[in-house]
C-alpha cells in the first residue's frame, strides 16, 4: 500500500475537467486508487466519484493506492496533481 | 428473439440544438477523454436532468452535475465551457446531491446572456464517463426539447 496527501492549489478545486483527467490515468493502473477528502473516500477512478467530493482550493486529497503496481500508480498521480491540481501556470 | 435487450437513451438537457461532443471547444469535453456522449447549443436557459437516477454532485460553481442512472451509468452533465470561471455567477442550482431525479427534472437556471457576455461557450456536454458500461450506441441530432427528445440511445453492456 502507498500513501500520499496533495492540497489543491487550483483556485477551481477537482472540478470535471482535473476530475476525469485523474480518474483516466488511475485507470491505466490495475491498482485500486482511493481518494480521501472531507470525511469522505471516492473512487479514484470514477469521475463522478472524484467530482462528489466536492473539493475546493486548500482540501487535501490522500491518495490510497493497493496493488501490484502501486509503485508506479504513486508516482505518476503524485506528477499528474502537481501539474493539474497545484494552480500555479 | 426474446434475448434482444432492451434499449436506454439519454435526453436532450435543454431546448436547442443537439450536436456531435466534436463540437464542443474543449480538448478534454469534446475530445472524448472523459467519456462518450454528445452536446446541446441551448436555446434556453432551463437545464434538465437526461435520465432517471441520482444526483452524485452538484459543483459549487452550479455549472456541472453527475448522476447516476438505474443501470449505473455515470453521467456528467457539464453546462458551457470553462464556466468553472464564472464561480457560480449566473447559475442557480435546483437539486443537491443525493436526491432522486427523472429525466426532465430541472437541474439548473442558467442566465445564458451572461455567459455570452463573458465570452464563454454555452454549449453544454452531456457524458456517459464509464461508456464501457454500454454499446450499439446511435444518436439523433437537431433541434430538440429539453428532457423530451431521446439524443442517444444504447443497450447497458452485459456483465
Amino acid at each position: 500500500m502507498k500513501q500520499f496527501t496533495y492540497r489543491i492549489g487550483d483556485e477551481n478545486g477537482m472540478h470535471a475537467r482535473p476530475a476525469g483527467k485523474l480518474a483516466t490515468y488511475a485507470k491505466r493502473f490495475v491498482s485500486e486508487v482511493s481518494v480521501s477528502a472531507n470525511g469522505k473516500q471516492a473512487d479514484g477512478k470514477r469521475l463522478l466519484s472524484l467530482m462528489s467530493l466536492g473539493a475546493a482550493k486548500g482540501t487535501a486529497l490522500e491518495f490510497t493506492i493497493t496493488g501490484e503496481d502501486e509503485e508506479q500508480a504513486c508516482r505518476t498521480l503524485l506528477r499528474f496533481c502537481e501539474e493539474n491540481l497545484n494552480g500555479g501556470e | 428473439m426474446g434475448l434482444l435487450k432492451k434499449q436506454k437513451c439519454l435526453y436532450a438537457v435543454c431546448d436547442g440544438r443537439s450536436t456531435k461532443l466534436s463540437e464542443v471547444p474543449d480538448e478534454a469535453l469534446g475530445g472524448g477523454m472523459l467519456g462518450q456522449g454528445f452536446a446541446v447549443e441551448p436555446e434556453d436557459g432551463r437545464f434538465c436532468s437526461p435520465a432517471d437516477g441520482r444526483v452524485e454532485s452538484v459543483a459549487e460553481t452550479g455549472h456541472a452535475y453527475t448522476i447516476c442512472t438505474e443501470d449505473g451509468l455515470d453521467v456528467l452533465v457539464h453546462i458551457g465551457v470553462d464556466t468553472v470561471r464564472l464561480h457560480g455567477e449566473g447559475f442557480e442550482p435546483l437539486v443537491r446531491q443525493g436526491q432522486s431525479v427523472r429525466a426532465g427534472t430541472p437541474l439548473a437556471r442558467v442566465d445564458l446572456e451572461l455567459l455570452r457576455s463573458r465570452g464563454l461557450p454555452a454549449i453544454t456536454a452531456v457524458l456517459v464517463t464509464n461508456p464501457e458500461k454500454i454499446e450499439d450506441t446511435d444518436y439523433r441530432f437537431g433541434s430538440t426539447a429539453g428532457g423530451k427528445d431521446a439524443v442517444m440511445r444504447f443497450r447497458i453492456r452485459k456483465g
